[in-house]
């Protein structure tokens, strides 16, 4: 018999599924910008990454995927992973797209990457088999922090989600959505110790820190040595 | 020059008022020259005289950063290179430029050295052995390290490294080979190998070497220029230029008396 509390881990899917959905995307539209950036520096596409990853980090991530979510939420959307997918993506992308940028301009790739044009590469050549190529240990460790912070984002989307669901008249309908799957139990966050679901709650807790422990040492196992443009991520 | 002019010979290359800035400050101010084929032509002149920026103008690669501006002319062949319809790949694939610091892709040595050869679209396993060969030949390291070697480019010392690269620009045949101060920070031993492979390829093709060091310069090249803030001070066969320079900022340089 599990020493855990049934339903400990319940939420836990809920967070995997939107993360998995979440995280390709993001990873894609950061390194295209970071490739665009790389290419052309000063061009007027890699201008537009570079103000818009300005602009963007200027409010903190959780800020913005829990604004994303309550106005996806008010504006009728119902679907607890489309919600949750759409805020993770909004809100972990500026701080991706800024650590692969800084990885593809580091002095060492951008000594790459004259050496590649020089060779006559062109720049779709050279992104994909410099770049990419030359950065594959780094991009997995930066994909692996970034799930880890969307593991911790979601949880914290869930509990703006429900606040809109107790405030809009169609609230309910979301809260049955929401509160069995609610990633690690956040929803419940405020339950009393007396609460039979507390220790539920506690456990879905400690799975969602020793998922992003985890997530994070797996990135620097794989990163090697310490990168300097990884701590942002 | 003006000899080969009046001898109706067609210089392999022509630069025509050359002009080079970055963010309104001007490097390169109206280079002029002209190169026979198989020559080699050696840029002199104190650190930022610009002769990394002209080696790098001449090939293109300032494009890369758009703060650098470059106007002026360079015939190539019969063929203006700096024109907006003028493939830069191609551009830079006839006019291989080596770096000071040996510049090395994150791949095994035979890639790196057949890496042009690859992103120009040449697939056969066969011809890309066969240009790795020949241009290792020509770099003296193919017996040494042979047909694929295992161990990591890196790992080779920084002369090794700087072979490679040098094989890595001559794997396509360049009509012109680039050489920015190619043995930087190496010992007079390795400077000695490195010129050794650099003496056989000037009977190849025509090379221009940017060099601080005035007896490389000398060993290297038959034409010798001299540079001052982006200027072209005086151009001329090495011997003549080192043992009777015309101008007298040239006679300064050569003497160590630089203001």
């Amino acid at each position: 018999m599990s020493v855990l509390p049934v339903g400990a881990f319940d939420g836990a899917l809920t967070t995997v599924f939107s993360v998995a959905i979440a995280l390709p995307i993001t990873m894609i539209v950061a390194l295209m910008a970071a490739l665009t950036v790389a290419a052309e520096a000063a061009g007027a596409a890699s201008s537009l990454v570079r103000s818009a990853g300005r602009s963007a980090r200027a409010v903190p991530p959780v800020v913005t995927g829990c604004a994303v979510a309550v106005i996806a939420a008010a504006s009728g959307a119902t679907s607890i992973i489309g919600i949750t997918v759409l805020a993770l993506f909004i809100a972990c992308l500026p701080a991706a797209a800024a650590t692969l940028v800084e990885t593809f301009n580091s002095r060492y790739a951008r000594r790459r990457l004259y050496a590649a044009a020089a060779a006559g590469a062109s720049p779709r050549y050279i992104a994909l088999a410099v770049h990419i190529r030359g950065s594959v240990r780094l991009i997995g460790a930066v994909a692996l922090r970034t799930a880890a912070r969307m593991c911790v984002e979601t949880a914290a989307i869930v509990v703006a989600l429900a606040g809109v669901a107790g405030a809009f008249t169609g609230g309910p309908a979301l809260t049955n959505i929401v509160a069995p799957h609610a990633p690690f139990a956040v929803v419940q966050f405020f339950a009393s110790a007396a609460d039979p679901d507390a220790p539920v709650v506690a456990w879905r807790a400690i799975a969602l820190v020793a998922l992003v422990l985890a997530m994070h040492a797996a990135s620097r196992l794989i990163e090697g040595e310490p990168h300097e443009s990884l701590s942002r991520a | 020059m003006s000899a080969m002019r009046s001898a109706g010979l067609e210089p392999k290359l022509a630069v025509a008022d050359l002009r080079v800035s970055r963010e309104n400050v001007e490097v390169l101010r109206g280079v002029s020259f002209s190169l026979p084929a198989a020559t080699s032509l050696s840029f002199i002149g104190a650190a930022g005289s610009g002769k990394s920026v002209l080696l790098r103008a001449l090939c293109r690669l300032l494009e890369l950063d758009p703060l650098w501006r470059v106007a002026g002319s360079v015939i190539l062949d019969g063929e203006e290179i700096l024109s907006a319809s003028a493939d830069v790949a191609r551009v830079r694939r006839r006019l291989g430029l080596v770096f000071p610091t040996p510049a090395l892709l994150p791949m095994s040595v035979f890639e790196n050295v057949v890496f042009g050869l690859r992103a120009m679209g040449v697939q056969s396993e066969r011809a890309l052995d066969e240009a790795y060969e020949r241009a290792m030949r020509r770099v003296l390291l193919w017996e040494p390290l042979g047909a694929r070697p295992k161990k990591k480019p890196e790992s080779f010392p920084h002369e090794t490294r700087q072979r490679i690269c040098i094989a890595r620009a001559i794997a396509l045949e360049p009509e012109a080979l680039l050489l920015d101060e190619p043995a930087a920070g190496l010992d007079p031993v390795a400077t000695q190998v490195l010129e050794d492979v650099l003496s056989r390829l000037r009977r190849e093709c025509t090379l221009l070497v940017a060099t601080n060091n005035l007896q490389q310069a000398a060993r290297l090249s038959d034409v010798t220029c001299y540079l001052a803030r982006g200027e072209v001070v005086e151009i001329g066969d090495t011997p003549s230029l080192f043992s009777r320079p015309s101008d007298a900022r040239t006679e300064d340089f050569l003497a160590g008396r630089i203001d």
